[in-house]
């Protein structure tokens, strides 16, 4: 069976640089110092240089330029460093293109930061406030698809006949067919990276926020920021717009169809401005 | 011959009469691409929206027409006839309006958006010559301004070569 083969992949995939925990442990506690967050990225150079990168891009829209990190964390927050600090760590992991997925370089990574940047329009017209956690639990959504594609390529006329023969939502033809689904496998990658439990819940249960053990609220989030990149059509794949969304969810927010296409005029403004997030 | 590439972002539109350049649009998605070729003068192009109606944000629709489908239809047909097209020799082809798989319709921007184009194209006379939309299969086009061929590409699916006439149910 596939199992014991994806759990070995999973083992060989290499863990995260340790700045990155460190960020997540300040994340982790609610009443974290700026210093702090300054501090940790302080110490790694190659980072703070990619950072600054990115704060100077067009999406912020500063006119002077930002030359340190000191200076970032004032404009932008602790909360948006983080999350620019995340993003640089994690850009390497998509750096490869998905061939059983049919997601050419850089497809899946731009979906995952289109679909990151959705979160934040979706946590301000709802008034979420946690948009640290949200931002990379929909930035890592899809991390468990890098692990999964040898085997989504090995059985791809398998899917496709599986995606033809009935409206069943891929992460479930997946589940069927390897035993585990996307957002298991990325489940069980960020456990073993140890990665705070609530964004691996959110991971988890993108496509089933129902299911959600830890924040349903958190789980549903991700899925609709990332289907709202799907919609424009932003790294569908094999699996195209194949999945489902879940009613009771979205009544929870009372997100109207009017609210929806706000939302999506918003991201397309900002895909233009966040081209430098594509070559980190 | 090389051939010129123009690439149709979203919620944008692009018109040519080079009989060298191949006119795509980035993955519909949920969006809809409509591809206009008048054969005798070889001019033709394709309007990329995103949403049916302009009314959910005017001020939008008059920085970027092409955003919406009651704005953008009627300034591709018009671009189209100021380069020459008639409309009686004009083809009309249509990709995208994929949707996600959504029981409370409020993800239904795809279905949306091919209603309205009907609509549009019903009080203006216009047939659609060949379509492949709807279902969950994000498409991308590529429309070839010398013989106006319309080609189809969806990941995991052969290239398809959109003929008049040939209206694809896929799912």
């Amino acid at each position: 069976m596939y199992i014991s083969d994806i759990v070995d992949k999973i083992k060989k995939f290499p863990p995260f640089p340790d700045v990155v925990y460190k960020l997540l442990e300040l994340l982790n506690k609610p009443d974290y110092k700026t210093e702090d967050v300054v501090k940790v990225i302080s110490l790694d150079s190659l980072l703070t240089a990619r950072i600054l990168k990115l704060c100077n891009s067009p999406v912020y829209g500063f006119r002077k330029k930002i030359t340190s990190v000191n200076r970032a964390v004032i404009l932008l927050g602790r909360n948006t460093l983080t999350n620019l600090a995340i993003s640089v760590c994690s850009s390497r992991y998509f750096d490869s293109s998905q061939e059983g997925y049919m997601l050419k370089r850089g497809e899946l990574w731009k979906n995952s930061i289109t679909s990151a940047f959705a979160s934040e329009l979706l946590a301000q017209k709802i008034g979420y406030d946690d948009t640290s956690l949200l931002f990379t639990s929909t930035l890592l959504k899809d991390i468990g698809k890098i692990i999964l594609d040898s085997f989504v390529k090995e059985k791809n006329l398998v899917l496709k006949k599986k995606l033809e023969d009935n409206c069943k939502p891929f992460n479930e033809i997946e589940k069927e067919v390897f035993g585990y689904h996307h957002g298991e496998v990325g489940a069980e990658l960020l456990e073993r990276w140890n990665f705070p439990d609530i964004i691996i819940d959110a991971v988890h249960y993108h496509h089933e926020p129902e299911k959600a053990q830890i924040d349903r609220n958190l789980a549903s989030l991700v899925q609709l920021a990332d289907y709202t990149s799907m919609v424009l059509g932003i790294g569908a794949g094999i699996d195209g717009l194949q999945y489902k969304i879940n009613l009771e969810e979205l009544s929870n927010y009372r997100l109207s169809r009017l609210d929806i296409q706000q939302i999506l005029i918003q991201l397309v403004d900002k895909i233009e401005s966040i081209e430098n997030f594509l070559s980190i | 011959m090389t051939r010129r590439k123009i690439i149709v972002g979203v919620g944008d539109m692009k018109i040519s009469n080079d009989i060298n350049a191949e006119i795509s649009t980035l993955a519909l998605g949920s969006c809809i691409g409509v591809a206009v070729y008048d054969p005798i003068v070889k001019v033709g192009g394709i309007l990329h929206y995103m949403l049916p109606d302009s009314r959910v944000n005017p001020q939008k629709a008059i920085k970027n027409p092409y955003m919406f489908a009651d704005t953008g239809i009627p300034r591709l047909f018009k671009k189209v006839y100021e380069y020459g097209a008639k409309k009686y020799n004009l083809i009309v082809k249509v990709a995208g309006g994929a949707s996600i798989l959504d029981d409370n319709k409020v993800f239904d921007v795809g279905k949306r958006n091919y209603l309205v184009l009907r609509k549009i194209f019903w009080k203006n006379n216009v047939l659609i010559d060949a379509e492949a939309v709807g279902g969950t299969l994000s498409r991308t086009m590529y429309l070839f301004i010398n013989d106006g061929t319309l080609i189809i590409n969806s990941p995991g699916k052969e290239k398809c070569v959109l003929c008049i006439f040939l209206i694809l149910l896929i799912k």
